[in-house]
């Protein structure tokens, strides 16, 4: 290739390869996407913060210690009601037992 | 625009705005001729601009701009060639805006020769996209790509020659 051919091929290529702009409405469209980047940084931001952080630390943990107390007063009371059911199945016991043995006193009287 | 001093750490919008304005068509067209699609390359040229816009505080003058937009451009744009992973499809020609007063040409032969550079292997692209399109040396390409002076050279002695040849089977 000559020289000339190099010259027109290399212009050639700076006329294909020319800048072109993007389509209208791109800084619209970028000033969009920053707007919502800064409303999420923003968030972000303000979670950072120690007293934010820590006030939702703090009410979480309360919410857990109050979970955690229900749920020990609902064992005892499960606790309690199995006792007292331990309790009346004794008492039937003991009284069946001693009905049968009411029963079968009568029934050595009556045979003799 | 000339910014005489470091940029402030928090940006005016208005400079933003002013440095968008002066560089959008740089970004998108490096992306653009890259890619060999518009979509996209709005895509990444934002992405770009939002970047700026955090690190704004940090860049210490106009020319520094520049070549950090075009740094960050470029790895962009390699970036998501490596996730397309497949040769870049040359889209229907939209109309396109040119940024300046159209040079002279054949329009058909600029088609050709775009979806020529979009064959070349990803690296050989950008350097010619910089080299023809930025106009830059191939020491500031090397500056840009992160590689060395010799590697710019050769590549794009190789790429060059590949589209010379190819170019003059066009007619």
């Amino acid at each position: 290739m000559g020289q000339l051919d190099m010259d027109r091929f290399d212009q050639d290529l700076r006329n294909a390869l020319e800048r072109k702009s993007p389509s209208p409405g791109f800084e619209g469209r970028l000033t969009a996407r920053l707007g919502q980047q800064e409303h999420r940084t923003r968030w972000w931001t303000a979670w950072r913060r120690p007293p934010l952080r820590w006030a939702a630390i703090t009410v979480v943990s309360l919410l857990l210690l109050v979970g955690v107390e229900e749920w020990n007063e609902r064992q005892k009371e499960l606790e309690q009601g199995q006792l007292a059911k331990d309790q009346v199945m004794l008492a039937l016991r003991i009284a069946g037992s001693k009905i049968r043995l009411a029963q079968s006193k009568v029934q050595d009287l009556s045979q003799k | 625009m000339a910014l005489a001093n470091a940029v402030p750490a928090r940006a005016e919008a208005s400079d933003f705005t002013l440095l968008v304005r002066e560089h959008q068509a740089m970004v998108f067209s490096v992306a653009y001729h890259f890619l060999s699609d518009r979509a996209v390359a709005e895509e990444i040229a934002q992405d770009v601009f939002l970047e700026l816009y955090q690190r704004l505080g940090k860049l210490q003058s106009a020319e520094h701009v520049v070549f950090w937009l075009r740094r960050v451009t470029v790895n962009c744009c390699i970036d998501a060639a490596r996730r397309r992973k497949r040769r870049p499809e040359i889209q229907l020609e939209e109309a396109e805006t040119p940024a300046a007063p159209t040079r002279e040409g054949d329009p058909i032969r600029s088609e050709r020769l775009r979806r020529l550079v979009a064959s070349l292997p990803e690296k050989a692209r950008m350097m010619v996209v910089l080299r023809y399109q930025e106009d830059l040396d191939p020491e500031d390409i090397a500056g840009v790509m992160n590689v060395p002076v010799n590697t710019v050279k050769s590549q794009l002695q190789r790429a060059l020659n590949m589209l010379r040849q190819k170019a003059g089977n066009l007619k």
